[in-house]
């Protein structure tokens, strides 16, 4: 019974949670009738601003669009707001949305630059010469898709693989501006984008940031155009250059469809349906797998080179000379004080700043300098962990030192520290998490990926704990299956 | 076979304080010799012994092996010890090998010897020790005294042509030391030069055809063991043989603390086993100090306890005299008298230093 309570107590909060309270509603049909409401935005935008003057609204921000609907749908709030292209009219019949009215601010939305670019003037002439013949017209209208299924083609342009990567930076993967259709990135501004890269016989590259991390890429040299339903507003102009908007948005204010048919369907037909979303709809567990290929890929290479190191620095650590050991110490010092994402920002935006190295490179770096230093951790102490007597009798029977070493303690030493080095693994596994800051489409990742699509967190999030549980468990495994073969 | 000329150990502890374990140590070890090495603690027995395999690197002196300095720089010591093997105090057995993969483990990796040939040969070796039957044990289910075989068992899979032993039987349950010392007499009978640490003197005296007493980091007397424990040149290796325990006073003048002598007095002999002599020791140094001798001042006191032959004694020695105070007129003859009641015999004797009245009990 002890063992079930927490699990009642969980499913009895998850039932109140899902069924928010009905009190006396009236639906805003201005922005006067905001008082005395709460309303969401994503932190960090031009709402979280606009709605810090209204002291009559009680502002809640999230970081992201998915967690603002969590919020509506829990009830915690009554009201979201932002561009009024945010959702397609599946997805609002979806999401049991329904736009309550639109607000009268124009929001122009274009592209971003480094100040003072020379990137900039290229784009707007490219721009222009398309604005003349009618193409972003015609481009817009390919992607604004009425029916609400997800492209999964680009019309045809012409690629090129040589030459200095173009590297652009996506604030969104929303429809129909940019997003992940069947592992390429496609919309209307990554076309446009791929056609001017086109134009400078230059490869492109896009990655996934959230607004202050492009901001920065932008600023440090790290990104050359930054996209994603970008609205200009005088604060960013300080900082970055933009394009001649092609665009113009208004803000709409979000409310819960209480007719809507999603919002009575019953219980498992909404888990299905959000399996089906989640999962099947445009292949999109294929971003579990390719997010599952990076963090495997991510997690062996540190394990691997971090081990590597650590045996030099478990080496440089026993060593007689002083600088060495001075080394080794300074240097654990350090990876046991920096927290792990601070590292890692720390490599990405600052050592390897402005060149266009990859991002996963960065991670392994990062990643694989931490765990040297736990790893040589756990060697030295295994290596002192064997009596001193093992060595001498070693010695006495005729081995050398190395061998000594080699054939009688180190096979002990292995056994001493086996458990250690398997929960540092586990441990670096579960660390690679953090690898999506910088745009590494890792599993964590890619369950935001759908996150962001779907705004659905329960299924992404279950799938991916399964899957890490399940790498954890396997870890352990081979590590033990290694050192039977051995 | 084995010269050790000179040879030194120093070492500077971490309060930086110069400490020197092995003096000026000489002898000739000739094959077939099982030489026991004995001394008190902390004299360099251990380090001498295991300077012969070069465990212990020596500050200064030589070692020479058929010939050979092995302390020369850049001499092959693995080479060495494959033919110097050694047997330690704490056996330490590899924990995670078999009692068989432990004996056959060196002679496949550096005899170059086949996995079937090192086996039968490991397997003899075990057969030798009485360890067959645990072949396939492990270290960790055997008794300390299995354990100590099995070492003995590894050392000689390797055909060795010296064995050093560190105090074989000091880390052993009492019960087990028999077993350990009948597979090294063994050992003996075969004519094995062996070279033993040990504090077994029963042992050393009936295995050994020479032993070294060590003290104070020389060997300070060499021997056949009848004339080491039977008739040993200096006193101190009699004093170690014979298990001499001393407590020595030096009574000045009369304020001295005698309740703190009695007290001490009263200890030693709990501690050795021979408090039913207690008051007795305590009355006939009484009389002695206080009444009998009670004009001669400096007087030193020793009280001696000899674990050979149970004997106990106090010695009362008056410097720079040569005839017995005894004869003396004044001498309180009632008082001498209980104390010769109490004592199986008074010696009176002149020594180099004085005159020395022993009174034993």
């Amino acid at each position: 019974m002890r063992f079930f309570r927490p699990v009642i107590i969980f499913l009895v909060l998850a039932l109140c949670s899902c069924k928010g309270g009905d009190k006396d509603w009236h639906e805003p049909q201005s922005e006067a009738d905001l008082s005395g409401l709460s309303v969401t935005s994503v932190s960090g935008t031009l709402y979280d601003i606009e709605l810090s003057k209204r002291p009559d609204i009680k502002k809640v921000l999230f970081k992201s669009t998915a967690d603002c609907l969590e919020a509506l749908d829990r009830g915690m709030v009554d009201v979201y707001v932002d561009d009024d292209d945010t959702f397609t009219e599946p997805e609002l019949k979806r999401q049991k949305l329904k736009i309550a009215f639109r607000g009268g601010m124009e929001l122009p939305t274009a592209f971003a630059f480094q100040k003072g670019s020379e990137l900039r003037d290229q784009f707007n002439l490219f721009l222009d010469s398309l604005n003349r013949d009618g193409s972003v017209e015609r481009i817009r209208k390919f992607w604004a898709n009425p029916e609400g299924v997800p492209f999964e083609t680009i019309p045809e342009i012409e690629t090129y693989t040589e030459g200095e990567f173009l590297r652009i930076g996506t604030a969104s993967m929303r429809e129909p501006n940019s997003y992940v259709a069947n592992g390429v990135w496609v919309g209307f501004e990554v076309e446009l984008v791929k056609r001017f890269a086109a134009s400078l016989k230059r490869p492109v590259i896009i990655t996934h940031f959230d607004v202050p991390s492009l901001i920065f890429g932008l600023q440090t040299g790290n990104l050359d155009i930054m996209m994603g339903s970008i609205t200009v507003t005088e604060e960013r102009k300080r900082n970055i250059d933009f394009s001649e908007p092609y665009e113009i948005k208004h803000p709409a204010f979000y409310v819960i469809d209480r007719e809507s048919e999603t919002h009575h369907m019953a219980f498992f037909s909404r888990i299905g349906d959000s399996f089906y979303q989640n999962l099947f709809l445009d292949k999109r567990w294929s971003y579990i797998i390719r997010g599952l290929q990076k963090t495997l890929d991510l997690t062996m290479l540190s394990v691997l080179f971090g081990s590597l190191l650590g045996i030099l620095l478990c080496a440089m650590s026993r060593s007689r000379k002083k600088w060495m050991k001075d080394f080794v110490s300074v240097y654990a010092l350090l990876m046991h004080g920096l927290p792990m994402l601070v590292l890692l920002l720390f490599m990405f935006y600052v050592v390897f700043s402005g060149s266009s190295i990859n991002a996963l490179f960065v991670a392994v770096v990062a990643f694989s300098l931490n765990f040297t230093s736990s790893a040589s951790g756990i060697f030295s102490s295994s290596i002192d962990a064997i009596p001193k007597g093992q060595t001498e009798a070693g010695l006495a029977l005729g081995f050398t030192k190395i061998g000594t070493f080699t054939n009688i303690v180190l096979p002990q030493a292995i056994q001493k520290g086996l458990s250690s080095f398997k929960g540092a693994c586990i441990g670096l596994l579960k660390n690679t998490s953090i690898v999506g800051y910088i745009g590494v489409l890792d599993l964590t990742k890619a369950s935001d990926l759908i996150r962001s699509r779907t705004f659905d967190a329960f299924v992404p999030l279950l799938l991916i704990s399964v899957v890490y549980l399940i790498l954890a468990w396997a870890i352990g495994k081979i590590l033990d299956l290694a050192l039977k073969k051995s | 076979m084995i010269t050790v000329e000179h040879l030194n150990k120093k070492y500077i502890e971490k309060d930086g304080k110069l400490t020197t374990v092995l003096k000026d140590v000489n002898c000739e070890i000739n094959k077939g010799d099982v030489i026991s090495i004995i001394g008190p603690s902390g004299t360099g027995k251990s380090t001498f012994l295991r300077s012969l395999n070069m465990l212990e690197i020596p500050s200064g002196g030589r070692i020479l092996y058929k010939g050979e300095d092995i302390t020369a720089k850049g001499y092959p010591l693995d080479q060495l010890r494959r033919k110097v093997g050694m047997v330690f105090q704490q056996f330490n057995l590899f924990p995670h090998m078999s009692v068989l993969e432990n004996v056959k483990f060196a002679p496949v990796k550096l005899l170059g010897m086949s996995d079937e040939d090192a086996t039968k040969e490991a397997m003899s070796m075990l057969r030798k020790v009485g360890m067959a039957e645990k072949a396939d044990s492990m270290p960790g289910s055997l008794s300390g005294g299995q354990q100590q075989r099995v070492e003995i068992a590894r050392c000689l899979a390797m055909k060795p042509e010296v064995i050093l032993f560190d105090e074989p039987t000091s880390a052993l349950d009492p019960s087990m030391v028999a077993e350990v010392l009948s597979v090294m007499r063994q050992l003996a009978a075969e004519k094995m030069t062996m070279l033993i640490v040990t504090h077994k003197m029963k042992f050393a005296r009936d295995v050994s055809n020479r032993i070294f007493f060590m003290n104070q980091g020389v060997i300070y007397e060499e021997g056949s063991p009848q004339q080491i424990f039977g008739n040993p040149v200096h006193s101190a290796t009699k004093a170690f043989v014979q298990g001499i325990m001393k407590l020595s006073f030096d009574v000045t003048n009369d304020d001295f603390d005698f309740f703190d002598m009695n007290s001490q007095m009263s200890a030693f002999s709990t501690k050795y086993g021979f408090s039913d002599k207690r008051d007795k020791i305590i009355h006939v140094t009484e009389e002695m100090t206080q009444v009998v001798l009670q004009s001669y001042r400096p007087l030193h006191i020793v009280l001696s306890y000899t674990e050979m032959t149970g004997d106990v004694a106090v010695a009362f020695m008056i410097k720079d005299l040569h005839q017995s105070p005894l004869l003396n007129k004044d001498i309180d003859e009632l008082a001498m008298t209980m104390v010769r009641g109490m004592s199986r015999e008074v010696i009176e004797e002149p020594t180099k230093l004085g005159y020395r009245i022993k009174v034993v009990l």
